[in-house]
């Protein structure tokens, strides 16, 4: 201990600031700004692939976004932890990217779709995990967007899973991906106002939604109705 | 690493050598004496201390990294050039047998592999090669090695000292009372710095060079000093953050030294040395973006079944004539990204327009006219790939002028580029047999025969099969057509370029997926 005295130069209390300061920097750097920049970066560049292939479907522009934005809050306010918002979010963006192999005619189309025509429209999920799945850092996606399309009585597709076999994400898309699908215009059917939509919803509670998604999706509609 | 290949021996018994000279030298020059013996005793035992939890960098995460430099700057400043070569082989010995004996032991350990995992990774993680390796073999890694770090260390401490540094073991009162602290320590320290630097780099390109060794055919001037500039381009974002960091750490752990004694360095060496290894995987998380992104949007493309195989040769193609043009570093970095971006636009278009078979109308023609400017639409949106923004929106635009988009700004001056893109595209699409290199899928809807065959309408729901654009050229006729094209479709020196490459190397149509 060879400088250890009563008085301690003040360089070294200088040094122990210093050391403070670098240390947090750095932390900060490392663990707030630059996953966040890498966030943003991330969010920027899927929204504007899912808007690519948005213009195929006619109409539905803003829609992934919307949908994002709901899943969002529905999610917090099921107190989902922030990881698996993330990926909630991310799924919701990206949720109908294997749309990119359905004919654009089929999306488009105003009279009932025959069987086959109608397989393929449903595939979109299966080929959305899979070009997901394709890509190391977001195969972590896969199962979200799979399910996206069951329903809480097993009704949906592709593998027909019942209640919570579902993953929770892929509850939340169904409800607020119907929501916005309903309220905004398609080739097929009028814009519908919120309250229709809201019963429609409603009355797909415990059949076609999970029961607890579909309260707390009112309940964050409440609030921004409120707000 | 492992190299067996010649050129890399050559170079690890070089620096081998050149250790081996750099140490005796040194230690016979300047002998350590009591005082440098504790130091060297204290730093090393630091240094292997921080060597216990080591990342790994880079792509290919072969390169291990550990930060030991602001170790060996503290030595080099306190006791000089003995000091650091000594510290640097003794901590690296030392770190690496025990990482290999940890390894070997573990291998034959029966215990869950989860702790096997976390202890290898805490303990072993600085060795670099497998347990099963021969003692010849890791006497002759650890040897090459070190003796690389010893030279760095010991060339830093010289120009430390050329450039008029005292050493602070035994002079630092001096330099105080005279208020001599810039040119006695920090300029000189800047110098060794600096020095440390260039030879890092330095040893980085010419081991991964050699290592990998260099293609026969590109064996010319440029093509060498383009690989170290790529290589240069992963590398020094991360060490040169790291230069940043790393001085000050130095800075505090020669003024504990000096002012409270040995050991005290520990006590903030910890939370540093933490926290530099979160910054360099903060720093590659973001090099992982950009190939995710491009990975993700070459499969959205790729269900467009004649766009298989074809984003990846002209990706390469496009790499290859940006180096044959010898375009900067950079640009060669970015080619193939926007090669497998370049129809990210086309994803809007409808493939019932992209693939029509008879006439086009005016407004398919327009929507079709539209994806390049699309692309760059949504190529503008991600970030690190703006530079490419230009050469997708082109990429249709002839050397005269006409093509599209036609905004007019552009007319007759294409970025090179998109220019490059163009070439590679239309040589492609001439040559590619796009029917008879995917399989045969029903495009409305999706029925694909099992016996291989491809009948004209589909079996299952009657539609008819539609073809693209034309039938397959050979690769001469397609050659032909660039060389006609050249001036009016093409840029003439793209062509040229093409047509050098062509000459020199062949097509080498690579990836098939």
């Amino acid at each position: 201990m060879a400088g250890l005295t009563n008085t301690w130069p003040p360089g070294v209390v200088i040094a122990i600031l210093m050391a403070v300061v670098v240390t947090f920097g750095s932390w900060y750097y490392s663990v707030v700004y630059q996953p966040r920049k890498l966030q943003r970066a991330y969010k920027r560049a899927l929204y504007t692939l899912a808007t690519a292939v948005e213009t195929r479907d006619s109409g539905t522009i803003g829609h992934a976004k919307r949908v994002a934005r709901y899943a969002v809050a529905v999610a917090d306010e099921l107190g989902i932890r922030k990881q698996e918002r993330l990926r909630i979010e991310y799924a919701a963006l990206l949720r109908d990217i294997g749309k990119v192999n359905v004919p654009a005619i089929l999306l488009n189309k105003t009279t009932p779709l025959e069987p086959e025509e109608w397989d393929k429209v449903k595939s979109h999920s299966q080929l959305g995990a899979e070009i997901v799945g394709a890509v190391p850092f977001l195969s972590f996606l896969g199962d979200l967007i799979l399910h996206h399309h069951e329903c809480w009585d097993g009704s949906g597709y592709p593998s027909e899973l019942m209640g919570e076999e579902i993953p929770l994400g892929s509850r939340i898309l169904a409800v607020t991906t119907d929501y916005d699908a309903i309220t905004s215009e398609r080739p097929y059917h009028k814009p519908q106002p919120p309250e229709q939509a809201i019963e429609q919803i409603k009355s797909g509670r415990g059949s076609k939604y999970d029961p607890a998604v579909v309260d707390a999706f009112l309940r964050v509609l409440e609030n921004e109705g409120a707000a | 690493m492992v190299g067996s290949s010649r050129p890399y021996d050559k170079f690890r018994r070089a620096s081998v050598a050149v250790g081996i000279l750099m140490t005796g030298a040194v230690c016979y020059l300047m002998p350590p004496d009591a005082g440098t013996w504790q130091g060297i005793a204290a730093f090393s035992a630091f240094t292997v201390l921080a060597n216990l939890r080591p990342v790994s960098v880079g792509k290919d995460r072969v390169t291990v990294t550990t930060i030991n430099a602001p170790i060996h700057w503290a030595v080099l400043v306190l006791f000089g050039p003995t000091a650091v070569v000594l510290v640097a082989i003794i901590a690296f010995a030392i770190s690496n047998l025990a990482g290999w004996l940890t390894a070997r032991i573990l291998a034959g350990l029966d215990c869950p592999k989860q702790w096997k995992r976390t202890l290898l990774s805490a303990l072993a993680g600085h060795w670099l090669g497998r347990p099963q390796y021969p003692a010849r073999w890791v006497l002759s890694l650890i040897l090459s090695n070190a003796s690389l770090e010893a030279t760095m260390g010991g060339c830093a401490a010289l120009a430390y000292i050329s450039a008029g540094g005292v050493l602070l073991s035994t002079g630092y009162m001096e330099l105080v009372q005279n208020h001599r602290l810039f040119a006695g320590f920090f300029l000189p320290f800047a110098a060794s710095l600096m020095t440390y630097f260039v030879l890092e780099e330095a040893v980085y390109v010419i081991s991964r060079i050699t290592f990998e060794g260099q293609p026969q055919d590109t064996r010319d001037w440029y093509s060498f000093v383009l690989r170290c500039k790529l290589l240069l381009l992963q590398t020094v974002p991360i060490t040169g953050r790291g230069y940043l960091l790393l001085p000050p750490i130095t800075l505090l752990l020669v003024y504990l030294y000096l002012h409270v004694g040995a050991w005290s360095g520990l006590v903030v060496l910890g939370p540093f040395l933490s926290f530099r290894l979160s910054v360099q995987k903060a720093v590659e998380q973001q090099e992982l973006y950009l190939d995710t992104i491009a990975t993700l949007g070459t499969y959205m493309q790729h269900y467009h079944p004649y766009t298989r195989g074809h984003l990846k040769r002209v990706a390469d193609m496009s790499e290859r004539l940006a180096r044959e043009l010898k375009l900067p570093a950079e640009t060669v970095m970015l080619m193939p990204y926007a090669g497998l971006l370049h129809d990210i636009g086309k994803v809007g278009v409808s493939e019932e327009i992209l693939d029509k078979v008879g006439k086009l109308t005016d407004e398919e023609w327009a929507t079709i006219k539209e994806h390049p400017v699309k692309g760059a639409e949504i190529v503008e949106h991600m970030d690190f790939l703006n530079r490419t923004v230009e050469w997708i929106r082109y990429h249709h635009k002839w050397a005269n002028g006409s093509g599209y988009p036609n905004d007019g700004a552009r007319n007759g001056n294409v970025p090179i580029e998109a220019a490059i893109i163009a070439v590679a595209d239309a040589f492609d699409a001439m040559t590619d047999d796009r029917e008879m290199s995917t399989d045969w899928v029903c495009d409305s809807c999706g029925f694909k025969p099992e016996n291989g065959d491809r009948p004209e309408q589909c079996p299952q729901c009657g539609a008819a099969k539609r073809r693209t654009y034309r039938e397959p050229l050979s690769m001469d006729a397609a050659i032909d057509e660039l060389r006609r094209g050249a001036g009016s479709q093409f840029s003439p020196v793209v062509v040229k370029a093409f047509l050098q490459m062509v000459d020199r190397e062949g097509i080498k149509l690579g990836g098939a997926d």
